[in-house]
Order: C-alpha cells, then sequence, then structure tokens
C-alpha cells in the first residue's frame, strides 16, 4: 500500500463531514437533559427495588449517584478523588486531540491486597461469609452477569477471591492492577454500556438487568453498579428466582470489583450503600491504606 | 466556569468531530447522531469523572462506538434513531463520493473500520489506537493494512475517477 493512496483517504475523510447541516446535533441542553433524565430513571428503579426500606431511608442510603441536575453536579465535583487525578481543571482535549497523556503515577498492590471476612460481612441481613478456595470464574460466568473477560484484560496481577454464606449465595471480589491508568479508566468505560448489551436470559427465564449507575466510593476516582435480577418464566414456575449485583471502582490504574449472588436481595435495594463502602475497603485494601 | 458551562463548551468544541469519526464509523447519519448524542449524554451523567479524564473526547468516542456496536447486535436500527431525534433537517443528500467511500467502510470489518477512522480520520498514531481500542499494536497494524487493501479494492473503479488514476495501489 503506498502512501498516495493514504493520502487520497485521508482527504476523502475530511470531506466526509462537510455536508452535515449547521446544527446537526440537538445541542448541549439537550444531551445533558438526556443524561438527567437516565439518572432519573436509575434512581426511580433503585428505590422501586427497595421496597421494604421506608422511602426516607433509601435516599439516605442512596450514593450521591449522578448529577440529577446542574447544582448537584456543582456540588459533587472534586469530592472524591483522593489520589492524582490527572491533567489538572476541567480541561479537554484540543482539536488535535491525537494522544493521551500517560498518567504519572502507577500505582503498586499492598503485600495483602484482598478483602478479609470482617470487610464483607454482613451483605444486608446476611452475615457469616467466609471466604473459600474457589476457582476464579470463568467469562461465561462473568458475561452473565454483564462483564467483560476481565481475565484477559492485561492486568498483572489479576487477582481473585470468593466467600460463600450458607444461604446459597455467595460473593467474589476482584483485584486488578492494570499497566497504566487509561487501561483502568477503559475497564470502566467499556462497563457504562456492558449491562446494557447482555440482557439475554435462558428462554425460559426473565432477565432484568438495571442500567449501570456511577458509584461515589471513596478513595476511588469512579465507580459503576448494576443490579440483575433473574426470574423463572411462566413456562418454568418450579424454578428460584436469583439476584446478582455488580459494583467496580478505580484509583489510578487499579480497579477493584465486587461481585454478589442469592436468591435475593438481603440490602432490600441498598445494594450500593453496600458496594459503595465495601469497595472504599476493597481500594484500601489493594493499595495498603488505611481506612478512612 | 460552573460544570453546566464547562461541559457545554466541550459539547460545543467537539460534537461535530464526533459525529463525523461515528458517521465514518457507522455509514448511516442518523445512527452517528443518536449515538453520539446518548454518548455526550453519559457525559453528561458522569462529569465530575469525565472531565478529569485525559481526553474527555477520546471517552466520547468510545462510548459511542460501543453504543453503536451495541445496537448493530442487538440489530436496531436507524429506526430508533430516527424516533428519537426526528428526522434531521435541510440536510442535503450525500454527494455519490460520499455515498461510495461510506459504502466501502460499511464492508470491511468492524474493527478493521474503527481502525482505520481513528488513524487516518482522527489521526492517531497507531499506539494511540491500540490503547483506546485495547487492541496489541501488531493487530492494529494487522488491521490498518488490511482494512486499506479492502478499501482500496472496494474504492479502485471509484479512486479512478476521482484522481484521474489507474485505482492501482
Amino acid at each position: 500500500m503506498d502512501d498516495s493512496f493514504d493520502e487520497h483517504l485521508r482527504h476523502r475523510f475530511a470531506t466526509l463531514g462537510s455536508e452535515f447541516p449547521p446544527a446537526c446535533l440537538p445541542g448541549p441542553r439537550a444531551a445533558r437533559r438526556r443524561g438527567t433524565q437516565r439518572t432519573r430513571n436509575q434512581i426511580t428503579g433503585t428505590v422501586l427495588a427497595g421496597s421494604i426500606v421506608a422511602a426516607v431511608g433509601v435516599f439516605g442510603l442512596l450514593p450521591p449517584l449522578l448529577p440529577a441536575d446542574d447544582r448537584q453536579l456543582g456540588a459533587q465535583a472534586g469530592t472524591t478523588a483522593s489520589t492524582s487525578p490527572g491533567p489538572g481543571g476541567h480541561g479537554y482535549a484540543p482539536p488535535a486531540e491525537a494522544s493521551r497523556v500517560p498518567s504519572a503515577s502507577v500505582l503498586e498492590l499492598a503485600p495483602d491486597p484482598l478483602l478479609t471476612n470482617e470487610d464483607v460481612n454482613p451483605v444486608g441481613d446476611y452475615g457469616g461469609f467466609t471466604m473459600t478456595s474457589d476457582a476464579p470464574p470463568d467469562a461465561e460466568w462473568l458475561a452473565y452477569r454483564c462483564l467483560d473477560d476481565l481475565l484477559h484484560v492485561g492486568a498483572d496481577p489479576f487477582l481473585a477471591a470468593s466467600w460463600t454464606h450458607e444461604l446459597e449465595s455467595s460473593l467474589v471480589q476482584f483485584v486488578l492492577r492494570m499497566p497504566d491508568t487509561g487501561q483502568a479508566e477503559r475497564i470502566i468505560t467499556d462497563h457504562t454500556i456492558a449491562p446494557e448489551t447482555c440482557r439475554d436470559a435462558e428462554p425460559e427465564r426473565i432477565k432484568e438487568v438495571r442500567d449501570p449507575a456511577s458509584l461515589d466510593v471513596d478513595g476511588g476516582e469512579e465507580g459503576l453498579v448494576w443490579t440483575i435480577d433473574d426470574e423463572p418464566g411462566p413456562s418454568n414456575p418450579g424454578s428460584s428466582s436469583s439476584f446478582s449485583a455488580v459494583a467496580m471502582a478505580r484509583a489510578e490504574n487499579v480497579v477493584v470489583v465486587v461481585v454478589f449472588g442469592a436468591m435475593d436481595d438481603p440490602t432490600h435495594g441498598a445494594w450500593d450503600a453496600y458496594a459503595a463502602r465495601t469497595l472504599a475497603h476493597a481500594l484500601d485494601r489493594a493499595l495498603g491504606r488505611t481506612f478512612g | 466556569m460552573d460544570a453546566a458551562a464547562d461541559f457545554d463548551a466541550f459539547y460545543n468544541a467537539s460534537n461535530r468531530r464526533v459525529l463525523h469519526q461515528m458517521y465514518a464509523m457507522t455509514g448511516n447519519l442518523a445512527d452517528a447522531q443518536e449515538c453520539t448524542q446518548e454518548a455526550f449524554a453519559r457525559a453528561w451523567q458522569r462529569w465530575k469523572t469525565v472531565s478529569q479524564a485525559d481526553s474527555p473526547e477520546a471517552w466520547v468516542r468510545t462510548v459511542a462506538w460501543r453504543i453503536a456496536a451495541s445496537r448493530w447486535r442487538k440489530a436496531k436500527n436507524a429506526v430508533t434513531a430516527m424516533t428519537r431525534l426526528g428526522t434531521p433537517e435541510d440536510t442535503a443528500p450525500p454527494s455519490p463520493d460520499h455515498v461510495a467511500l461510506v459504502t466501502a467502510l460499511r464492508k470491511i470489518p468492524e474493527a478493521q473500520r474503527r481502525a482505520i477512522v481513528l488513524h487516518h480520520l482522527v489521526g492517531m498514531s497507531v499506539e494511540d489506537v491500540a490503547r483506546e481500542t485495547g487492541a496489541p499494536t501488531g493487530t492494529i497494524k494487522a488491521r490498518l493494512s488490511r482494512g486499506r487493501s479492502a478499501l482500496a479494492e472496494l474504492l479502485k473503479d471509484d479512486t479512478s475517477l476521482t484522481t484521474g488514476g489507474d485505482g492501482r495501489e
């Protein structure tokens, strides 16, 4: 392939956008309205899921989710990052944004980077989770929970731990130390859409995935949370329901993930609060920080 | 500058670029509009984090791409986009040259198309494309090579017309 074809391709690409009308998108205010509407829907879904918890309690337990309006977002700005957030200010890429600046710091894992029994207990109504020596889950297990194949995203190391409970519930933790912050950020970014792509259920079951919501985690720079309800369909009345909940958080190049599974939700809709607290512990353990 | 004004400035500075890139990636203006606007909406949801990213524009582009890819796989098409955004107003029919290019792009595999657009339209280096797509640099080089070869073949006649050449590589 010679350079003339590359040049020809560049020229044709460059003119591709020349026919766009002046106002080819609805504008920033429409984007903010749409984002805010999604946030409200997510909050509504969370509240509905927590039908046992009194309304005032739900709002007290909800994490500082997403900006419900401009005022809230302004109030949240700058409240979470405890490590270097990268280039300062709210600067965004200049027009020729061809390269991403590598983060200055790459964090190492602590000697004992995993959660302990004390850290994970209790999960809502369930206490007594004990660590097991189960093998890490495989890609199929991850995919059901709308997770990418985290075993093969380039983490070094990739660590996993699991806990079980007598009521047939389990908790799994992953710690991924990525080579740089950009790769860690991409894991979070990829999962902002992943839950929407894995809604397929077994033919005889009904799987409902709650849209991923942003999760504020102490000591983390960003976090995500979603839940999955899987109910037997009309043709399968004897089967059990299941509840799965996933949450992840990132600090620099380190990503921690917790995945819970049970026949129902022992937090009664307050999974987000449990996840935020447990992920904060997970980051502290992973990075050898003292609990804040 | 408050968060909304900051976001609006970012949107106004980058939306046409992202749309342009998504148009090349999707080959359909309505799809590109829908995915781009949705990605900006998600950026606003998480603006506190996104605004601190090394490149918020790369974040929006990545999310827009994943939305588009998800929709292809779910067989959702432009009907959805047109329902939500409405028919673009005062949009002139695309030129034959542009039709030929987007038609050719749609005929090559998704991964090759994405690499081609990021490298030739966005202007990213092979290393940056690898970083944004999460693939090894060797894989990106292979995708670029195969993608260029495929496009050269698909655009051969068209290239002859446009450049007056014989279309050979």
